[in-house]
């Protein structure tokens, strides 16, 4: 007994001390941002009629995973190793010599009742130990939105931030002749897959934006339109494609935004060349008058705990960021640097507001912390504007137009202000929103 | 007994911490043949030089900076003369067993100087980083940053400082696992992911290149990854 006790004693003791043996210690104050080298082969098939599945679920990881320019996944032609049985521990020496540093491997197969079972693993190929295991199961034809979970997964493990790639983006899809255009409200995954047009083009749509709430439904969608001629705010529903107006105003109501538990739209009324900001309750219709300044208040966003909102005014004299509590008290102006700055939009993080700055040299996105400071500007493009964010706060999409003010498209940046790059979408497009995750 | 009891437990739940891996115990025959294709394609080794895929790569890395070729002078000036490791060795990867028996050689070489001087090695004692250490600290530094590439972009990622002991094996490679010193992963996913991102680097980064006859002040050591004065945030 006390044999044993004085050796529990000397471990200890030789624990206490090994930092101190370590006399040495380096600080690393530098670094080299690169992306994580990862392998991601070929998920291997239960049967030959799950091929297709397996490759197709691997394919969609790569390209997520390198979109998201935190990642570099390796060519699988440079793979000298081949995942034959994902229950063995990879060989990783394999891995190491083709630079990996993350390894995933999957399986795919088809189950007696029709669903498809899909098991992957994320390995840590310096350590060799596993990092993440899950498994799902799903209708076939949801492929797509299980390679999307597990991206978000590896992503997450990764980086420390939930992902976003299994979202979907609401944008203005613009086509046809530059008298005739014709702007129609579309839906797209946030890879570009799976477009789909929710109105005809037979009237004006602007600024769509998402729900951020989950529930009851990750679908639901606020827009401008001018059904009629009359430009109204109107709600969508992504799943049993309602539309609903929102509200019957006399005149013209714009730039609505939901709050961050979807029970409330801020938007702006506009009457006699005024226009200010207000709330409505969804559930009682209730209307509250926000601002009554006689200047221009527009482009609201709330907070995301609901208790503040940004929005811009010309109130100074030029369009500028303002701040205030939820139910108007204390409006404040954030935003000082040279310049007009407009369409703030609060992170789902609450950590920045991005804006679009217009000088006279560009028109870009930036972003700034809720108090005005640590300004920095993001985008690079020379007509940049309406940022949204994804739902972990981390990458913006905005409108990009083109020297000569022709052929929108949609851009994405890291909040870093790294991997800037265009987002596909079928044809032009303007005016993105993101959605939360979808779940 | 009660001694006896705890050390037994701490067994058990430690024992839990590999759930994953506990599958894997079927399937040594296949591993077997994982080795054999291996050997099959073996020619495919001379190719992996070339291995930077190319995959378009949209971060654009840090510019370099102006302090990288100092690291590399203050090495040159302090390394001794004798320094046989690097000569032989024309590429770092080749480990042949006579390259191994030369470290092991030179190893026992630098090692009555290191005894002779004893004194000096207790007054570096009582502070690290004097100027005894000062120069293998730039060695260390001018070589670890280039493989550490932190999360970035975080709520609070700048404030996930790393520290790790690391024990080196004389020939520059990891001794044994790292031992994380600072907070632990359980405490939240971004630091799970901070320092995970920190052991990559420590192991991406071996062979470190070192002066051999100092082997016994830099066998061990510890990485403090600060990422508060990184730029890009």
């Amino acid at each position: 007994m006390r044999r044993i006790g004085i050796a529990f004693a000397a471990i200890l003791t030789l624990t206490m001390l090994s930092p101190v043996l370590a006399a040495l210690t380096v600080d690393v104050n530098q670094a080299n941002i690169q992306p994580l080298p990862i392998a991601i082969p070929d998920f291997v098939a239960a049967t030959p009629n799950d091929t297709a599945a397996a490759q197709n679920i691997a394919k969609v990881v790569r390209a997520d995973l390198d979109r998201s320019g935190l990642f570099r996944p390796l060519d699988p032609k440079s793979y000298i190793d081949q995942i034959t049985n994902i229950n063995v521990q990879p060989n990783f020496a394999n891995w190491r010599v083709i630079t990996a540093q993350g390894l995933v491997t999957g399986q795919a197969a088809m189950q007696p009742d029709g669903r498809l079972r899909v098991d992957f693993r994320l390995w840590d190929v310096y350590g060799g130990s596993p990092m993440l295991g899950l498994q799902y199961f799903t209708q076939p034809a949801n492929w797509r939105r299980i390679a999307h979970m597990i991206s978000d997964a590896i992503y997450q493990r990764i980086t420390g931030e939930k992902g976003y790639f299994d979202t979907r983006i609401v944008f203005i899809s613009e086509s046809g002749p530059a008298l005739a255009r014709k702007k129609r409200l579309a839906v797209m995954d946030e890879d570009g897959a799976n477009p789909i047009f929710l109105t005809n083009g037979s009237y004006l749509v602007l600024t769509p934006r998402f729900n951020p709430a989950t529930y009851p439904t990750a679908q639901m969608i606020a827009y401008m339109s001018y059904i009629g001629g009359k430009p109204r705010v109107y709600l969508f529903d992504l799943e049993s494609g309602r539309q609903e107006k929102l509200g019957d105003f006399p005149n013209m109501q714009f730039s609505p935004r939901f709050s961050p538990d979807g029970n409330k739209v801020a938007m702006s009324l506009e009457s006699g060349g005024n226009s200010d900001i207000y709330v409505m309750d969804l559930r009682t219709r209730a209307t509250t008058r926000l601002t009554y300044d006689p200047a221009i208040d527009t482009a609201p966003s709330f907070s995301p705990d609901g208790k503040q909102i940004t929005f811009e005014s010309d109130r100074s004299g030029s369009q500028q960021i303002y701040v205030m509590n939820a139910d108007g008290s204390n409006q404040h102006r954030i935003s000082f640097g040279p310049g007009r700055n407009g369409t703030p939009v609060w992170s789902p993080r609450g950590d920045l507001i991005a804006f679009t700055k217009v000088e006279s040299s560009a028109i870009r996105i930036g972003v700034m912390r809720p108090d005005g400071s640590g300004e920095r500007m993001l985008s690079t493009g020379w007509e940049d504007e309406g940022p949204t964010w994804a739902p972990n706060g981390r990458v913006l999409m905005f409108t990009r137009t083109p020297p000569g003010g022709r052929g929108a498209q949609i851009w994405s940046i890291d909040v870093t202000g790294r991997n800037e790059r265009r987002v596909a979408t079928p044809g032009d497009a303007s005016d993105p929103a993101w959605s939360p995750l979808i779940q | 007994m009660l001694h006896l009891g705890i050390i037994a437990s701490m067994f058990i739940t430690w024992s839990h911490r590999f759930d994953i891996v506990d599958q894997s115990t079927p399937v040594v025959p296949v591993d077997l043949v994982t080795v054999a294709e291996r050997t099959n394609v073996a020619p495919q080794v001379a190719p992996q030089p070339i291995t930077p895929p190319a995959v378009p790569n949209m971060i654009e890395p840090l510019p370099q900076t102006v302090e990288e070729p100092k690291f590399e002078v203050a090495p040159a000036d302090v390394t001794p003369p004798v320094k046989p490791k690097p000569a032989p060795k024309k590429e770092p990867k080749a480990e042949s067993k006579s390259d191994q028996l030369d470290s092991l050689l030179n190893k026992l070489a630098s090692a009555k100087p290191a005894n002779a001087r004893a004194g000096s090695r207790t007054i570096q004692g009582q502070g690290a980083q004097t100027a005894m250490t000062a120069d293998l600290v730039s060695i260390l530094q001018s070589q670890i940053y280039r493989c550490w590439s932190p999360p970035m972009g975080g709520p609070n990622s700048e404030s996930l400082v790393v520290t790790y002991e690391v024990w080196l094996n004389p020939d520059g490679r990891v001794a044994q696992p790292p031992v994380l010193l600072s907070a632990p992963d359980s405490e939240s996913a971004y630091r799970y992911a901070a320092n995970h991102a920190a052991e990559r680097a420590i192991y991406a980064c071996q062979p470190y290149k070192l002066p051999l006859n100092r082997y016994n002040e830099w066998h061990s050591f510890n990485f403090v990854f600060d990422p508060r004065s990184l730029t890009g945030q």
